[in-house]
């Protein structure tokens, strides 16, 4: 699989098409992302597996909106997997990216990979190497929503405690771009205080995600204290497609129901 | 709701409230003790009434379990 990205990449920078591909690197035995400018330099280029296929994932969306901003008016290409692609499609409807500055190459993920990631799409629609397998069924949120409120409440009452308030869950999320964050407001989360405001903290987050998140579980990986932050988020999303239709990121040009004006659309 | 000053704001705090009120169900807060209502500055006894109405709701479930101790409270 590697050799057909690395061809694909290299042709993408001998004719001129794009200025640079952002991908992964390994690099002193680690794997990390990397702007590849030169078509002859293509040697430490990985597809972030270590151990496993695939367990070195990093948000490449987020490094892309980093230099796209310095370079406006330059193309530039982006690896990406299903869950990638997907916040391609939000950071689009979002106006951080332009679709006509990105060109993808696309990578499928292995069926271990989706298995791990409990991933419901491990394609993306342009695939460029790799074979298409099949999506997961997700049972989490089912089976939190069988259990009774009192049981719900300490649950989450218990994750929440374990918040050191890192901001990782932010750092790390390829759809958290803002200049200026809620989780710093100081009207909203008090600063400097543990344990942390429940459930503000979360669940201000965990509004901001509604239409955003797109399951790709990197803050769940991030996560120091372990809490299923992705449980959370997948609950936002399974609200937004009962309530409104709507999954983030499935379709290119789709305009999430929050930001239509107006009330909300026929189910 | 459509002759809101905002024109479509209170439509946008509608879907809000929506998934909000199931995101603290899911976190097993009664869902109750969020609502949100729409009463226009000149509607005096219909802002009275709602509210009294929310009292009744609120008050059987009492004092919410998160609710942080104040310096008041410890002193």
């Amino acid at each position: 699989m590697i050799d057909i990205v690395r061809q694909k990449i290299s042709k993408l920078l001998s004719d001129g098409s794009v200025k640079g591909v952002v991908a992964l690197a390994m690099a002193n035995g680690h794997v990390a992302p990397c702007l590849f400018q030169k078509e002859d330099d293509l040697e430490p280029l990985c597809l972030g597996d270590t151990k496993k296929p695939g367990d070195a994932r990093y948000p490449l969306n987020k490094v892309l909106i980093t230099i796209a901003r310095q370079y406006p008016e330059d193309v530039f290409g982006v690896l990406v997997r299903g869950c990638d692609e997907r916040g391609l499609y939000v950071l689009y409807r979002l106006n951080q990216l332009e679709p006509d500055k990105v060109m993808t190459i696309g990578i499928a993920c292995p069926q271990e990979l989706a298995k791990a990631c409990e991933c419901k799409k491990p394609y993306p629609d342009e695939l460029v190497a790799g074979e298409k397998t099949e999506g997961i069924t997700q049972q989490g949120v089912q089976d939190m929503e069988d259990m009774d409120l009192s049981k719900r409440f300490s649950f989450w009452k218990n994750q929440f405690s374990k918040c050191v308030k890192c901001y990782g869950c932010r750092d790390i999320c390829p759809m958290c771009f803002c200049r200026e964050c809620s989780l710093e407001c100081e009207d909203i989360i008090s600063k400097g205080e543990l344990p942390v405001d429940i459930p503000v903290f979360h669940l201000t987050r965990a509004m901001h995600m509604t239409d955003r998140c797109i399951d790709c579980g990197l803050c769940d990986e991030t996560c120091p204290s372990g809490i299923p932050l992705r449980l959370l988020y997948k609950k936002t999303s399974k609200i937004m497609n009962a309530e409104f239709g709507f999954t983030s990121g499935i379709n290119k040009n789709e305009q999430s129901p929050l930001n239509l004006m107006g009330p909300a659309p026929e189910k | 709701m459509s002759e809101c000053n905002y024109l479509y704001g209170n439509y946008c705090a509608e879907k809000r409230v929506t998934v909000l009120s199931q995101m603290l169900d899911f976190c097993g807060i009664e869902k109750d003790r969020l609502r949100a209502r729409w009463v226009s500055s000149a509607e005096a006894p219909e802002f009275v009434e709602e509210i009294n109405e929310f009292i009744d709701v609120l008050k059987p479930l009492g004092p919410s379990p998160l609710k942080k101790q104040t310096s008041k409270d410890v002193a």
